[in-house]
């Protein structure tokens, strides 16, 4: 017999293997196709989420020019919420590629009586055409690219299978782990080559035509951005691996991939709402208004007014009657809120119970991620809501003070109209809200992200695991 | 060499697939498996090859059993399945270089693969393209390039020549033929009576999981083969009694 | 061409081989859950919603007796239109997926800060799950899955070349083929119906359905029938097109994402773009300001108009009397009546012209929307799902263009209630709830929505056709090989 053969390195059948698969991948048609429509798709939505954001800052600058122009004109500050407030919060730049939350973000948020609901007048109805006519590179990678790549990747096992080549290769001296191990590293490669060159278009247009200059932090979170989008696109790789594996022909893993992908990305939302809904039922407006509306009739109940003025009287035995009948007033508009603030913590809870509900499928814990860095995530839209009320709150007080300095000195009440003292812009509040820093991004991120490669670890495993048990 | 020693195969679901199989394929030696369809023949290349664990017994390839270190047992092994089928968007060359690297050959030259793919009879102008249009006859011809290229010392082949033409299915076995003339041990399962008779030095026939017949080169000159087939065959499918 | 024998034997052998296929019993469950499910939700909600409905007419009308004072408090209390829900809407949310039931103009006073958190945006981010989205889209996505192959891959191909060594035309072949999918799919399709049906009838009480709405529910399963034609039309062409049915796979995806998901939810995005109406900010601002300096201007120059009127000064101390709680005017001096009421006729012009200014500035940006909405219900029509879209929609009665004519109509019931407190005369007089002019609210026939989808209807045959066309020609000339 001849001297023994050496082994063949392990590192070097993995390098060539890798090389093959990676190589035969690239050259198919499929590819091909994924290649162009991803990039195709993810620059022409960024192009068009560019364009609107200028649009949206062109707008921002006519609302608050505009807002300024007429404030300038008020003569008090009660007044002037007859009119509408406008915030100072721009629109943000990175919802170019996570636009999230950002509709309800950006808009100035009114107190006004005069004119319509905003409900209508906001967003193109409340249509259901809402989100997906905000689609951006996230909404793209999320929806579109997890699903091709589940195209290119569901035979990745199976049709070597039915076909033989498989067991040609294996009859080698080869370790079927070498080959697994093989087709994971080369397959996360390949689909992130497309992401890549879709991801650098993108940014590179929107850096050059926005008009906006990008700092350091947020070229930092655009880069954690570009990392989430790959590590997501390894999950549902490894769960189309994983599908290829352990079905028997490449019909049922087609089945089984699509199935996955429509329970993550499309069915779980519609399940975790109805089961929020349940925990937390949300009363109705109609209810809200009708306690509401209760609470201020109690205005007439002379019950109420006394013991009202009971409470007062006793926290401040030295208020003035005039003092008196305002904090009356006060508590009673403050109890009639109740019913709102109720239905608000309840919204909250439901909100916050949704979000974490939704991370159970790796494709939204990475919209959640990607929205959380653009700062269009559902978290921010809450720390907005709270930043709204502070603000209100702080205007509305600096308003009372305008109105007592005004009282006194004025005797009838109706020189208002006719004169005053005018409420000067450099007197009012500003709006305070900035997006969270980074530290407090990290907490609320790693969760998600660590589900997000959980999955992709959970799914490679039940693909390496199969495919190396398996009889060939 | 292969040996393989009272090996038995029994399925979890009760069938018994192989009985009791002995057989020895000497260096420079062509041993071919004919039997019916469902006889055991492709259960035991799987078995040779490590793909399926055997019930009891073993298999020896070149003293070492496949069982227990099947990267070393299959260094000296090379398997020519009934449908090649490689990498359809890979020229012949890229296919080749690529079982040969993995195959324990690593430093291949692009010469050797040409002068292999040549020595197997595909023509220069084939060798750069895409095996995608090969035909059956190119595939199967590229299927034995991998075991020259290779230089295992055992072949095995499972039904190797069903759908090539006369013409295809004569080549190919001249070219086992050679391939024995340079002592490689060759086992090849198939149906094909007549090619079995031309080619084999020792000949079995599985039946129902057992080797019913088995007979050297000298021993078949004075028998009919076909008949000793048919007779065997017919047996155990429940028709006519010998 | 076609042979009806043997297009119906065909046929029967592609439904009992799609039956015994795994991925017909994955489509079947996938499709009765999610529209079973997805009914019943919607059919919960609509149950609440018109609980809430009753509620808040009936809440309101209180109110409006309440305030009777209504006049002189005109702008300070509630102005709501209730919104009926519609009952269709489990087959397509649209407009519904507003989880407030009343209507777009609601003025109050109690609650100023419209920013708070009125609804869970979330929901917001993806499509929302009622039975066009099950029927349009998932089904659409398993009916691809499970005619991808039909005509090619391997094993379909040996039996094609089976079949046409026999007197069977091409054609009869290709129409057998279509046939087969069709009543395979067919029978998760009525599965799915008769399912709604039951959760219909069951939440009959709880959420009325009227014959109108069961006619339009009746319309649309025929109108989703006619699209799954369509589906399976472009599936097999496809399946034709293409030898190995892995790139058939991924090229039915292709389409589904790009035509059947892409296309038809953006358009309302390159509407807009092409259209480019005027920002929503600054057009808020300008209703606002005309509510604004209108507003600001009642004092003073109602008191000028009011003594220019009256040709005699009128002492601003009469301002105080208005405003007084008890504000009965019988047993006040007939000069000062005089005056109080010039002065309150001068209010309540301006309060019209007011109402007036806003329902035309609001109405001017309705049509700019509504043309919005037009291109893009135009631009959809190029997909199969889209013309379904916007046929189901139709359908149920809760588009886009039922919002913009509700704000329409609020605004003009503002101008109305305006008009009438000003006829009834005088700021402090009582009223009558029952004088309360009531909003028409919509009904809208199912003859008048079928008569609306005609372009829709007409477009997914269209396509079905032209796609079985191009499979056909295909299909005719190709060599199989």
């Amino acid at each position: 017999m001849d001297s023994p053969t050496p082994r063949p390195s392990v590192f070097s059948q993995f390098r060539e293997c890798v090389s093959k698969e990676i190589l035969a991948g690239i050259l198919s048609h499929r590819y091909t196709l994924v290649l162009i429509l991803t990039v195709v798709a993810a620059l022409s939505v960024t192009v068009v989420r560019t364009h609107v954001y200028r649009n949206q800052v062109r707008q921002y600058h006519e609302g608050s020019q505009a807002w300024r122009r007429t404030m300038g004109s008020v003569s008090f500050a009660w007044q002037s919420t007859g009119l509408g407030l406008s915030f100072e919060k721009a629109p943000e730049p990175l919802a170019i590629f996570a636009f999230g939350l950002e509709n309800e973000l950006t808009r100035s948020v009114n107190f006004c009586e005069y004119y319509p609901d905003r409900a209508g007048l906001r967003k193109l109805g409340a249509t259901s055409f809402r989100y997906f006519s905000q689609i951006d590179i996230t909404g793209v990678i999320f929806f579109g690219y997890s699903l091709l790549a589940l195209m290119l990747v569901f035979d990745a096992v199976s049709a070597g299978r039915e076909r033989g080549t498989i067991r040609i290769l294996l009859a080698g001296p080869i370790r079927r782990t070498t080959v697994i191990l093989s087709k994971i590293f080369a397959g996360l490669v390949t689909l992130a080559i497309p992401l890549c060159l879709a991801w650098g278009l993108s940014i590179g247009y929107a850096m050059a035509v926005s008009g906006h200059v990008f700092t350091g932090g947020e070229l930092a979170r655009l880069g954690c951005m570009v990392a989430v989008s790959l590590v997501y696109v390894g999950a549902i790789f490894a769960l189309g691996l994983a599908a290829s594996c352990r079905a028997n022909s490449s019909n049922s893993s087609l089945m089984l991939v699509l199935f996955g992908w429509l329970l993550l990305v499309l069915f779980l939302p519609a399940g975790a709402k109805a089961i929020c809904d349940i925990v937390y039922p949300i009363p109705s407006f109609a209810s809200v208004e009708e306690d509401t509306q209760a609470t201020q009739a109690a205005v007439f109940d002379d019950r109420l007014t006394t013991q009202i003025a009971d409470e007062i009287l006793r926290e401040q035995p030295d208020v003035s009657p005039e003092r008196m009948q305002e904090l009356i007033q006060k508590r009673i508009a403050d109890r009639a809120r109740n019913a709102e603030r109720d239905r608000e913590n309840k919204m909250r809870s439901n909100v916050a119970l949704f979000g974490k509900l939704l991370r159970v499928s790796p494709a939204w814990s990475y919209l959640s991620v990607s929205t959380s860095l653009a700062g269009t995530g559902a978290a921010d839209y809450l720390k907005f809501l709270d930043d709204v009320r502070l603000f209100r709150s702080e205007f509305e007080a600096a308003s009372e003070e305008q109105k007592r300095v005004a009282d006194a000195s004025i005797h009838h009440p109706h020189a208002f109209y006719g004169e005053g003292t005018p409420f000067s812009p450099d007197r009012w509040p500003s709006f305070r809200y900035a997006r969270a820093p980074v530290t407090r991004l990290v907490d609320a991120v790693s969760v998600d992200c660590a589900w997000i490669v959980g999955a992709m670890f959970l799914f490679l495993l039940i693909a390496v695991v199969g495919f190396v048990r398996a009889e060939v | 060499m292969l040996r393989i020693e009272k090996v038995c195969k029994v399925y979890a679901n009760g069938v018994r697939a192989v009985k009791d199989l002995d057989l020895t394929v000497s260096p420079g030696e062509v041993y071919v498996l004919l039997g019916a369809n469902g006889a055991g023949k492709t259960t035991t290349l799987m078995m040779c090859l490590g793909f399926l664990n055997p019930t009891s017994g073993r298999i020896l390839i070149n003293d070492i059993d496949v069982r227990k270190d099947p990267i070393a047992a299959k260094l000296h092994v090379a398997y020519v399945s009934e449908n090649v089928q490689l990498e359809p968007n890979f020229t012949a060359i890229q296919n080749l270089e690529f079982f040969a690297r993995v195959g324990g050959r690593p430093d291949v030259t692009r010469k050797e693969i040409s002068d292999a793919l040549l020595r197997v009879g595909l023509p220069g102008d084939t060798h750069n393209r895409r095996c995608g249009g090969f035909s059956k006859g190119m595939r199967q011809r590229l299927g034995i390039a991998i075991a020259v290229i290779r230089g295992t010392d055992l072949v095995l082949l499972d039904e190797p020549t069903s759908g090539l033409d006369p013409r295809g299915g004569q080549e190919f076995i001249s070219l086992l033929k050679v391939l024995r003339g340079e002592g490689k041990a060759i086992l090849m399962t198939t149906h094909d009576v007549f090619r079995a008779k031309e080619l084999a030095d020792h000949l079995g026939i599985m039946v129902s999981g057992e080797l019913a017949v088995s007979r050297t080169r000298g021993e078949l000159l004075n028998e009919d083969i076909e008949n000793l087939y048919l007779e065997h065959v017919e047996t155990s499918v429940g028709g006519k009694a010998a | 061409m076609f042979r009806a024998n043997h297009v119906i034997s065909i046929a029967s052998r592609e439904v009992a081989r799609s039956v015994r296929d795994t991925r017909f019993l994955g489509a079947f469950t996938a499709c009765l859950i999610l529209g079973v499910g997805s009914v019943f939700v919607n059919a919960h909600s609509y149950a609440q919603k018109q609980r809430e409905y009753a509620r808040s007419t009936s809440s309101y009308a209180r109110t409006i007796a309440d305030k009777a004072r209504l006049v002189g408090h005109f702008h300070n209390s509630p102005k709501s239109v209730a919104r009926k829900p519609v009952a269709t809407q489990f087959i397509a949310l649209a407009g519904e997926a507003d989880p407030d039931p009343r209507a777009v103009a609601k003025v109050e006073y109690s609650s100023w800060f419209h920013g708070e958190l009125r609804k869970n945006p979330l929901p917001g981010l993806f499509f929302p799950v009622d039975l066009t989205f099950v029927l349009g889209l998932v089904m659409a996505l398993f009916a691809f899955a499970l005619t991808y192959d039909t005509l090619s891959g391997e094993v379909q191909r040996d039996v094609l070349r089976l079949m046409l060594a026999g007197p069977v035309s091409r054609g009869s072949i290709l129409a057998g083929k279509w046939l087969g999918a069709v009543l395979s799919l067919l029978i998760p399709y009525t599965v799915t119906g008769a399912a709604t049906a039951a959760v219909l009838y069951d939440y009959a009480q709880a959420a009325p359905i009227s014959t109108e709405d069961v006619l339009a529910t009746a319309a649309f399963f025929g109108t989703g029938l006619l699209y799954l034609c369509t589906v399976t039309s472009l599936a097999l062409m496809v399946s034709v097109l293409f030898r190995s049915a892995g790139a058939a796979m991924v090229c039915l995806v292709l389409v589904w994402l790009v035509g059947f998901v892409a296309l038809p939810y953006s358009a309302i995005s390159v509407a807009h773009v092409f259209v480019n109406p005027p920002g929503a900010a600054s057009f808020e601002h300008r209703l606002g300001s005309t509510g604004y300096t209108s507003m600001n201007s009642i004092a003073e120059d109602n008191l000028r108009r009011a003594e220019k009127r009256l040709g005699e000064p009128i002492p601003a101390a009469i301002m105080d009397l208005e405003y007084a709680f008890d504000e009965d005017l019988v047993g006040v001096d007939p000069k000062l009546r005089e005056m109080i009421e010039a002065i309150h006729d001068e209010e309540w012009r301006t309060a019209t012209g007011v109402a007036e200014s806003m329902r035309a500035a609001c109405s001017e940006r309705s049509s700019q929307e509504s043309l919005v909405e037009n291109v893009a219900a135009w631009l959809r029509r190029i997909s199969p799902y889209g013309c379904f879209l916007n046929a189901s929609v139709t359908l149920a009665n809760t588009g886009f263009d039922r919002e913009l004519q509700l704000r329409e109509m609020t605004q003009r019931y503002l101008a109305e209630c305006v008009a009438l407190c000003r006829k009834i005369g005088g700021m402090n007089r009582y009223i009558d709830s029952k004088l309360f002019p009531s909003p028409a609210l919509f009904e809208v026939s199912a003859a008048t929505r079928l008569a609306r989808c005609v372009p829709d209807i007409t477009g997914i045959l269209v396509m079905g056709l032209l796609a079985f066309l191009i499979a056909y020609r295909t299909f005719v000339r190709r060599e199989i090989m």
